[in-house]
């Protein structure tokens, strides 16, 4: 260590200290500087472009439903491409714990809460973001596609609610992921637990129904993250599910990593 | 200020610290001295509101850490090398941290450079040796300019010179006012650095003085060498003194000073080649106090008693 002067110009380093907007910017760096981000959103987005070439090169368009044929297309790979928000997520924070990171941010924001909330919001506005290129961007590239075949795609308003809803499930994955990792602190646990809710949970319910003979292990299912969450992406004629009720769901498996892991994190020695 | 009222830790079964009171004050550098296991950690730790104290409480500026808007600019910690994300570089480690109190680049470069991180500022903290990790956490702990600090063994893994330069340092910061707070297990370290120690020994506060005091607690010795040693020795002896050999023909007194051992080796007629005041050294001192109070023993080298069968 050299021979640095020891105090530094008064003022340099005072601030008005920790507050919604600084800690929110911290998050933000925490997320574009490490690399798991980068390819975890590369991956996300091969699928979602590899899954719309195919569809559109593979399917012939009717001219009457050309529109819910791209719809299909470009919202078709939403349950891959939320798998790999969702382990973005997770190791958001799973890694702090991993790597004690999470000791150096605690420290520089001991009420802790604000830091996981702020890394919530930041994981949900980039996943959203990440849904609204994989939707919009794959129906841009079925609509070309089509075109070449002499079909139009006309985008109506309903078209877009289907690519926005889209958008919105996967950015409530990325914040249900990060309530999960915050409660299972480890990144290994919280991806197994998210790959069985998202992808397990649903196979279970619906042999039990059928095994069950039972109608509300069926509607149950209906309710499951996955399930609930492709009420948004649907239109609405077309879904199982009032579109409030699948919301409500979708709030419920929030507040149910969500809640816990406030609580639980403010007490915890880390 | 650092104020520890009936500071209780204890993790399940096990109590890692037992009470203890103590201040740490502004303008002196306080040694934090304890066997492994005594509870240094554990306390600092508590300090900067990582772990939940079991009972008692633990205030920074007459509050709770975690009640302070600014807590980066009230303690500076360095309590782990490498408290960092491994894929993130150091110089984005230490934005990350900055960006929660709005302390801006400028002072991200300060730390850097003070810190000597310049040549691998941008690198990986996953490739990081040792001591790069501690510039890192030395680094972090500055970045608020804070009036106290915190530092868990700061110089393990540095070179000489970082030594050197945290010795320096740290006294440097105490003598503009501020609280500094220092673990380390290298006594000849601390001996030159703190002016104060607190010794922990199994989760309590075994002493809590000026370093000065503590040595000289540990009394004095004369060693002294006599062509007519066993003569000299029992003369001694019969005086009330304590003597012992220190095998190299030489023999340690205690209980008399030298005015009184050479006084008496004089009209003795017993010549005197050497007569030296020996003062107790910081790590005599420590090892006679925690002796009781290590919880893990090394057993003593060479001997193989503990050995067993394969």
């Amino acid at each position: 260590m050299t021979a640095v002067p020891a105090t530094r110009p008064a003022g340099s380093a005072g601030t008005a200290g920790v507050t919604a907007l600084h800690v929110l910017r911290s998050e933000w760096l925490k997320l574009v500087t490490v690399r798991s981000t980068f390819w975890t959103t590369a991956v996300a987005l091969l699928i979602a472009a590899a899954i719309a070439l195919l569809f559109g090169a593979a399917v012939d368009p009717d001219p009457g439903s050309a529109t819910a044929s791209a719809l299909l297309g470009s919202t078709v790979g939403l349950g891959f491409v939320a798998l790999v928000v969702g382990v973005l997520g997770v190791l958001a924070i799973g890694g702090e714990y991993a790597t004690l990171q999470i000791r150096s941010s605690y420290t520089a924001v001991p009420r802790r809460w604000p830091a996981l909330v702020a890394k919530g919001a930041v994981v949900a506005a980039w996943s959203f973001v990440v849904g609204l290129v994989v939707t919009f961007g794959g129906f841009g590239v079925i609509a070309g596609l089509f075109a070449g075949k002499g079909v139009g795609v006309p985008l109506d308003g309903e078209a877009v609610g289907v690519l926005v809803g889209g958008a919105v499930y996967l950015a409530v994955i990325g914040a249900f992921s990060v309530g999960l990792g915050a409660l299972v602190r480890s990144s290994a646990a919280g991806i197994t637990i998210l790959s069985a809710v998202l992808f397990v949970a649903p196979v279970v319910l619906q042999l039990l129904a059928v095994a069950l003979r039972a109608e509300w292990v069926g509607r149950a299912n209906e309710y499951l993250l996955s399930n609930a969450g492709g009420v948004l992406f649907t239109r609405p004629g077309e879904a199982s599910v009032a579109l409030w009720a699948a919301l409500l769901a979708l709030a419920c498996w929030l507040a149910a990593v969500w809640v816990p892991a406030l609580l639980l994190t403010r007490g915890r020695d880390v | 200020m650092i104020e520890a009222t009936g500071l209780v830790k204890r993790y399940g079964a096990k109590t890692a610290v037992a009470g203890i009171d103590f201040e740490v004050r502004p303008g002196l550098v306080t040694g934090f001295l304890g066997p492994n296991g005594a509870g240094k950690s554990t306390t600092m730790r508590m300090i900067v509101g990582l772990d939940a104290p079991t009972a008692g409480s633990v205030t920074v500026n007459g509050r709770r850490y975690r009640e302070h808007r600014a807590p980066l600019h009230e303690v500076g910690a360095l309590l782990e090398a490498k408290a960092a994300h491994r894929g993130r570089s150091a110089r984005n480690h230490l934005r990350v941290l900055a960006a929660t109190h709005g302390i801006p680049d400028r002072r991200v470069q300060e730390v850097i450079d003070l810190a000597g991180l310049h040549e691998v500022a941008g690198k990986r903290v996953g490739g990081f040796s040792l001591g790069m990790g501690q510039r890192l956490g030395i680094a972090a702990a500055l970045l608020g300019d804070p009036a106290t600090l915190i530092l868990d063994e700061p110089v393990n893994g540095l070179d000489p010179d970082g030594v050197r330069w945290v010795r320096t340092f740290v006294r440097e910061l105490a003598a503009e006012g501020r609280t500094v707070l220092l673990s380390s297990h290298l006594m000849s370290e601390m001996a030159q650095t703190a002016d104060h120690v607190i010794v922990l020994g199994r989760g309590r506060v075994l002493a809590d003085m000026p370093i000065g005091d503590l040595i000289a607690g540990g009394g004095s010795k004369v060693t002294v060498a006599s062509p007519r040693a066993t003569e000299l020795a029992a003369l001694l002896a019969a005086r009330g003194a304590t003597t012992a050999p220190t095998g190299d023909g030489r023999f340690d007194v205690s209980g008399l000073d030298a005015a009184a051992v050479g006084d008496l080796a004089a009209a003795s007629g017993i010549a005197l080649h050497e007569l030296t005041t020996v003062g107790s050294s910081l790590e005599e001192v420590y090892m006679a106090m925690t002796a009781d109070d290590v919880e893990y023993r090394s057993a003593p080298t060479g001997v193989d008693t503990e050995r067993t069968p394969a």
